[in-house]
């Protein structure tokens, strides 16, 4: 586990490249990086959401709405399916709030992240900018955490995210009528480019921990799905974070005893 | 049909709420959790099992329009996907050969 324990702290700041402070060399880095893989991929998941919400019976102004309320994915394609598939209020709400529940905890990590805490970011304001957060924006912070000072952040956050905002709401209004242009199977080719550029972001976190715990989680959910269905991600984020953390509580449970028994050869 | 556009608007209205009260709840708690503690190496831990589980999700048994792929098309376009990562450990390379191979595949294997 000594591996581990280097890699609980923060990445080693590198000699040769001091982090990005420099607010608007922040933000064009944000940028850059937008405009790559994870602005187009966004771009063609809303566009794939947009000919399911079309499908689904909804206006323009309706499936824009839901995008940009909800802002993410799998609770937006849960509440076009179930819609078109003539379910109950509750039930809606229930599948959304069920597939969108991991938002809780990307909102901590991203809060942790970005440091809002630290900075003393006011509550009103964090809960506001956090609207804004997709997984594409989650992962991205971890891949630039260190490169990026720390007090800058909020910056990198703020002009990854929002265009990303824009970029998606362009995708919703863009695949409302795209979908009679660009033949399925290319739409679809480029849809599934997201979960795999995603899974392939997960690999490269320097975290190792972490790549074991979505190593984990990643082969649960399809297991578990077809017996639990919608409650096969919850549970395989519970069941995968906790696996890899045990050895972790193991030692901190060892430290804590031979602490205590330093304290008590001391006091003799 | 004004009954049915109406009933659709408290629809979204509702998936908002389902969703944001997930970020609030997620801002409230991070605010009271210690940053370098265990609870917080775990809440990470479960969020990337969680995302990946997701991800994983759309590749075994999508919704939505990659519904209409077949598995044989989506499983070698994985592969190929880690594969490449594994080899090269070049994301662009590897993700764009994995949907490149998904697009021959779900070509060839169309009814």
């Amino acid at each position: 586990m000594s591996k581990d324990q280097s890699q609980s702290s923060p990445p080693p700041a590198m000699d040769r490249f001091a982090p990005l402070s420099d607010p608007r060399q922040v933000a064009m880095l944000a940028l850059r990086d937008l405009f790559q893989v994870p602005g187009l991929g966004l771009f063609f998941s809303m566009v794939g959401f947009s000919a399911i919400a079309r499908e689904a019976g909804f206006g323009l102004k309706e499936a824009l709405a839901t995008s940009a309320l909800v802002w993410g994915m799998p609770g937006q394609v849960a509440m076009a399916s179930l819609y078109l598939a003539g379910a109950s209020a509750a039930v809606i709400f229930m599948a959304v709030a069920l597939a969108n529940m991991r938002m809780m905890l990307m909102v901590v990590s991203t809060v942790d992240l970005i440091g809002f805490r630290r900075h003393g970011t006011a509550l009103i304001k964090q809960i506001f900018l956090m609207h804004f957060l997709a997984i594409t924006t989650w992962i991205q912070l971890s891949v630039v955490r260190g490169k990026v000072a720390d007090r800058a952040m909020v910056i990198y956050f703020m002009a990854f995210a929002l265009p990303l905002f824009v970029i998606g709401m362009t995708g919703t209004v863009l695949g409302f009528y795209l979908v009679d242009i660009v033949p399925p199977l290319l739409l679809k080719s480029i849809v599934f480019t997201t979960p795999l550029y995603i899974l392939m972001m997960v690999a490269k976190i320097r975290i190792q921990l972490f790549r074991y715990a979505g190593v984990v989680g990643g082969a649960l959910a399809p297991l578990l799905y077809p017996l639990i269905g919608e409650w096969a991600i919850l549970t395989a984020g519970i069941v995968g974070g906790t696996l890899v953390m045990l050895p972790r509580l193991n030692t901190a449970r060892q430290v804590r005893r031979k602490m205590h028994r330093k304290k008590r050869h001391n006091q003799s | 049909m004004i009954d049915q556009s109406l009933y659709l608007w408290v629809l979204i209205l509702l998936a908002f709420i389902a969703t944001d009260i997930w970020r609030v709840l997620g801002v409230l708690l991070a605010n009271r959790i210690t940053p370098e503690s265990l609870f917080m190496k775990w809440i990470n831990a479960v969020a990337y099992a969680m995302v990946c589980g997701v991800m994983m999700l759309v590749v075994v048994h999508p919704a939505g329009l990659v519904a209409s792929s077949s598995m044989l098309a989506r499983l070698p376009a994985f592969a190929v996907t880690i594969g490449l990562m594994l080899w090269r450990g070049n994301t662009l390379l590897a993700v764009s050969s994995g949907a490149f191979t998904f697009f021959c595949l779900d070509y060839f294997l169309a009814p």
